[in-house]
């Protein structure tokens, strides 16, 4: 500094030496000599005492306000990592401060994060943090804050330096040209600035970088409107234990509220591994929902455990709930990427995007609120429901996209109207959640889905007579296999009803109405309506299809088997027979999908053929049997063992009428094998419930029953006395006392005692029973108590006893069960038995005639 | 927090049952206060605030009894008496137990008016300084050079050449920036010293 001398004076102090001068710092010679001499009208001399006082006055704010700039001003020159100087303090969070800094070598302002200490508590989660931000750095993208720099602070805390943005976070960007009157951004404008957080975010994704923190806070918008989205990967190294302890104490500052809005169920379930690609998903959805809605998508609230209650159940309130005139695609997008299940979200961000811009574009969207298939897939697995009722269900949606996309040749506009019904039938579907464990998927939830269904076909489809009536049907065909046969009815005369008025000319689907009504009518015994309907249905079926078809062979199988009751085997027969034969030429020239159903009905039509003929031409029916089980035995369904079990039961059952005791004890024995192996698998595999595998017990009890009776006629005590018990003990498992099935089991065991001797105890037993028959039992089970009655009092030597109840029993038993049936054939044998005990010679040799199968058949005729 | 309201009607506020706005602002208002004197009074933090949360919950009671009357004294007795009360609770607790470990019972618990009254008032200034930073802040834009050029030259106490150079100003332009903020924090804090004063007439 110069001298002073007369011609050279000292310049004027500058504003910097004084407050230098304030601060401590000695005051120089020429400053001195200028207010002592220059400063003669006290101007710098009062300046230095303004700024003396206004020194003193922030020194005693600063004093006040340490605490609150202590935890921010640690970063002074001496904490700020080496080649930065902090400018000020941007914002703070609870893993860190940003600072605004400038960096020195460069000479550009960056951002400095600079994370709390001890926010990496090992060295392998500091050297997990730099790996990250080596990661992130290598990122390039226009809506990605780059990364530039990471480090250590001289007092040992963690740094990134990164791209200064000077914007806002998102969810200010959205409100900020309101208030002047400014026009606020629309609907589209705000998609598309989404869909470029979408594009940064699935660029990282790409690389294998998952940001976990995604948030409004974590999206700055500049100026131009371009959206950046900060801190990629680091919530990964910070996250987990942040998370949770921040949590816990910050959330009564509210301050972890925000993160937490954007968290995942599987987020807070607390195992990381969990957390992927898709957990943005999540956090972007709520991004959107907050854009476009301007609320969450569901209340949070309480302490953190509520809070985590809420992310992993609260549903998200449907945007169309509080705002009709909400687009129903948007919405869709927001619930599908809300969805709890990671399964049921958009699977990457880019799907989610694809999605937005086909909304953009005005196309179809890909998504499905709750998609049906998933949630059938769903309920089949959680709740083990028979898989009939999961097949029907399935079947009723197949049918339904089918209908739709032939229907509307122009598959967009197909797609488009699919994805609105199936919206629909989300909602139907919604009212089932197998998610929820109170209300599990059940045979009831699928019946009030198809009501509720049936509601939406009735309010939106009534200027689509065709698909109306195509989804009446399905709806029809449905309630049939829940047994809900009035609603079955409702429905498939309401489709009969909307083609006739649609079309005059009876169609295919008219053809389906009727066949189904008349599968209706048979099912409630009502034989004569049955036969109109089944005919009807074949009519028009044989008149549209040129040729063999599946759905004309059904309705001859199902004719025939109406037949058997209206009119005579004879007609019945040739019903049946016609639709094998053209089944049989179908089979042949179908490809191999194909032939698979043709293989499972012709089967189904061949042991229907065994069924008519089982009681009056066993032997034939024995032959349609066996080639029932063999085409079964080609096949590769999960039930067909348990099919063919019950198949060679009835084989069994022939053989017993044909009086070949042999060859039935044969045949029930491996009819046993088969059943258990496909009980087992079907266990195995989780395909029946509980109460349908109890259903399969008892038939197990059936063949075990049917053969202990064969082994008792061959005289094997022994054998029938283990089988008999084993039946029964699985019938008494399963069924209530009084059941007619255990009656049987008594009286089989009756019979047992009656042989070994045990007489008076076989008679008690009897009358017992005898009286629950009376209840409710058939007349032949009646009459078949009282021949055993009968067989025991002639036993006892009570001969004329028995005889009046043998003789009585015997004709019933003809009458109501046919002379070859197993139990007047039996009944016959003990009244041989009773004479020739009772020395009646005659009489003897006569009954004795008859219970000889092939005699008796002479006898009584067909 | 709504700084600007006076005391009176924030106090009429209370009146109203479940007038929760009335009762946050009050609570924002005091507490702090009521907390820095119970920490001079030698509790720990957790005692402290302990004390602070019993006092303001306690005054809102007697207040919404008729207890309080303005006529008869002012708001800061009123509440110093009811804080003090409540730390010499905590002190007789602790007493008791060393008492009962046999360590000395005796305590010095400020008792004199006069300074409870100052150290009441040195508190307030503390808390009004800090509501001051704080109400600077929420009403300047982050935009605001003047603004970034104060908080990074006086509370980062970053040098002016690196501000000046920084913000694109001159060091005059810093300094300008700096006392026409200081002015403005005077002008806040005089505004609220006036409020909290309204209940010392």
């Amino acid at each position: 500094m110069s001298k002073e001398t007369p011609d050279n004076p000292p310049k004027r102090p500058t504003r910097e030496q004084l407050e230098a001068i304030v601060e401590g710092a000695t005051m120089d010679s020429e400053i001195l000599s200028y207010l002592r001499d220059h400063d003669t009208d006290g101007v710098v001399q009062e300046e230095l005492e303004s700024i003396k006082s206004e020194h003193g006055f922030l020194e005693e704010f600063l004093d006040a306000n340490r605490e609150t700039l202590s935890t921010s001003t640690p970063l002074t020159m001496q904490a700020a990592p080496e080649g930065y100087e902090i400018l000020r303090e941007l914002d703070r969070g609870a893993q860190g401060v940003v600072y605004l800094a400038h960096q020195v070598s460069t000479k550009r302002r960056v951002a400095l994060k600079v994370m709390l200490q001890g926010a990496f508590s090992t060295q392998r989660q500091q050297q997990r943090f730099e790996r990250e931000v080596e990661l992130v750095a290598s990122m390039k993208h226009p809506n990605i804050v780059t990364v530039f720099d990471s480090g250590v602070t001289p007092d040992g805390r963690m740094f990134t330096a990164m791209e200064y943005i000077d914007g806002v976070p998102l969810n200010l960007h959205r409100t900020h040209d309101e208030p002047g009157g400014a026009q606020v951004m629309t609907t589209r404008e705000r998609v598309d600035l989404f869909l470029k957080v979408c594009d940064a975010v699935s660029s990282a994704h790409r690389r294998g970088i998952i940001h976990r923190d995604l948030k409004p806070l974590n999206i700055l918008v500049d100026a131009e409107g371009e959206p950046h989205v900060l801190d990629f990967g680091l919530a990964k190294v910070v996250g987990p234990d942040a998370m949770s302890e921040s949590a816990m104490d910050a959330t009564a500052a509210g301050e972890f509220m925000g993160t937490f809005a954007y968290a995942s169920p599987e987020q807070v379930s607390g195992d990381p591994d969990l957390v992927d690609t898709r957990t943005d998903v999540y956090a972007l959805g709520v991004i959107l929902y907050d854009l476009l809605l301007g609320q969450r998508p569901y209340e949070l609230g309480g302490n953190v455990h509520e809070m985590i209650k809420g992310i992993m159940e609260t549903r998200p309130f449907p945007p169309r709930d509080f705002d009709p005139e909400f687009d129903l695609d948007l919405e869709t997008i927001l619930l599908t990427s809300l969805a709890k299940d990671v399964e049921r979200r958009y699977q990457s961000v880019q799907d989610l995007a694809d999605d937005l811009m086909c909304w953009c574009s005005g196309e179809p969207i890909m998504a499905r609120r709750d998609d049906a298939w998933y949630v059938l897939r769903k309920f089949v697995l959680r709740h083990r429901v028979p898989v009939g009722l999961a097949a029907c269900v399935v079947l009723l949606i197949v049918g339904f996209a089918i209908t739709m996309a032939v229907l509307y040749a122009n598959v967009t506009l197909a797609n488009k109207r699919l994805a609105g019904m199936l919206g629909m039938a989300s909602n139907v579907i919604a009212t089932a959640d197998p998610e929820n464990t109170d209300r599990p998927f059940t045979a009831a939830t699928a019946i009030d889905m198809l009501e509720a269904w049936s509601d939406v076909v009735h309010e939106e489809m009534a200027d689509e007579p065709e698909i109306r009536a195509r989804i009446l049907n399905d709806l029809g065909e449905s309630f049939i296999g829940f047994d809900r046969h009035g609603l079955a009815q409702t429905h498939l005369e309401e489709a009969q009803h909307t083609l006739m008025d649609f079309d005059s000319e009876p169609d295919l689907e008219t053809a389906r109405s009727l066949h189904q009504l008349g599968r209706l009518a048979y099912k409630r015994a009502k034989y004569d309506e049955a036969e109109l309907y089944f005919s009807q249905a074949l009519a028009i079926r044989e008149d549209m299809h040129v040729g063999p078809h599946i759905d004309t062979a059904q309705s001859l199988h199902f004719l025939g088997s109406t037949y058997r009751r209206t009119r005579s085997t004879n007609e019945a027969e040739r019903k049946m027979r016609q639709a094998k034969a053209m089944l049989e030429k179908m089979e042949t020239s179908s490809t191999n999908q194909g032939r698979l159903v043709i293989t499972g009905e012709l089967s189904s039509v061949i042991n229907s053929l065994g069924i008519l003929l089982a009681s009056e031409r066993p032997a034939e029916a024995i032959d349609f049997y066996q080639e029932a089980d063999a085409m079964l035995a080609s096949q590769a369904s999960d039930d067909v063992d348990w099919r063919r079990g019950r198949i060679q039961h009835n084989i069994g059952m022939c053989h017993l009428r044909l009086g070949d005791l042999e060859k039935a004890r044969t045949m029930f024995e491996e009819s046993l094998v088969t059943k258990e192996a496909g009980l087992r698998r079907l266990q195995a595999e989780q395909l029946v419930q509980e109460d349908e595998a109890s259903v399969n017990r008892l038939q197990l009890a059936t063949s075990r029953h049917a053969l202990a009776r064969t082994l008792l006629a061959l005289g094997d005590m022994e054998g029938a006395q283990d089988a008999a018990e084993a039946a029964r003990k699985m019938r008494r498992d399963v069924l209530k006392d009084g059941h007619p099935l255990l009656a049987d089991s008594e009286e089989l065991q009756a019979q047992l005692d009656i042989a070994s001797g045990n007489v008076e105890v076989a008679l008690g037993n009897l009358l017992a029973i005898h009286a629950d028959r009376l209840d409710h039992g058939q007349e032949w089970a009646i009459a078949w108590n009282k021949a055993l009655q009968g067989h025991a009092l002639s036993n006892l030597d009570r001969f004329q006893e028995g005889e009046s109840l043998l003789k009585e029993a015997y004709l019933v038993l003809c009458k109501a069960r046919g002379a070859t049936s197993p139990q007047a054939i039996s009944c016959a044998g003990m009244m041989a038995s009773m004479y020739e005990a009772w020395n009646r010679p005659v009489e003897a040799q006569q009954y004795r005639m008859l219970a000889d199968v092939n005699n008796a058949r002479d006898e009584h005729g067909d | 927090m709504d700084i600007e309201r006076t005391t009176t009607s924030l106090l009429e506020g209370l009146f109203d049952s479940d007038n929760e706005i009335a009762w946050s602002h009050f609570d924002a208002r005091y507490r702090p206060i009521v907390l820095g004197f119970a920490r001079k009074m030698g509790l720990n933090e957790v005692d402290a605030s302990e004390v602070a949360q019993e006092t303001i919950v306690q005054f809102l009671k007697e207040y919404k009894e008729g207890k309080y009357d303005r006529e008869r004294g002012r708001l800061r007795s009123w509440l110093i008496g009811i804080a003090r009360f409540r730390v010499a609770g905590v002190y007789r607790s602790k007493s008791n137990k060393r008492e009962y470990r046999g360590e000395s019972a005796m305590i010095t618990l400020p008792t004199d008016e006069v300074e409870c009254e100052t150290i009441w008032d040195v508190e307030r200034r503390t808390v009004i300084l800090q509501q001051a930073l704080q109400e600077l802040r929420a009403n300047s834009k982050a935009s605001d050079k003047t603004i970034q050029a104060f908080e990074m030259l006086v509370l980062n106490r970053i040098p002016v050449s690196t501000v000046a150079e920084n913000l694109d100003m001159s060091s005059q332009e810093v300094y300008l920036a700096k006392s026409r903020t200081a002015a403005r924090l005077k002008d806040i804090i005089d505004r609220f010293e006036l409020i909290y004063d309204e209940d010392a007439s």
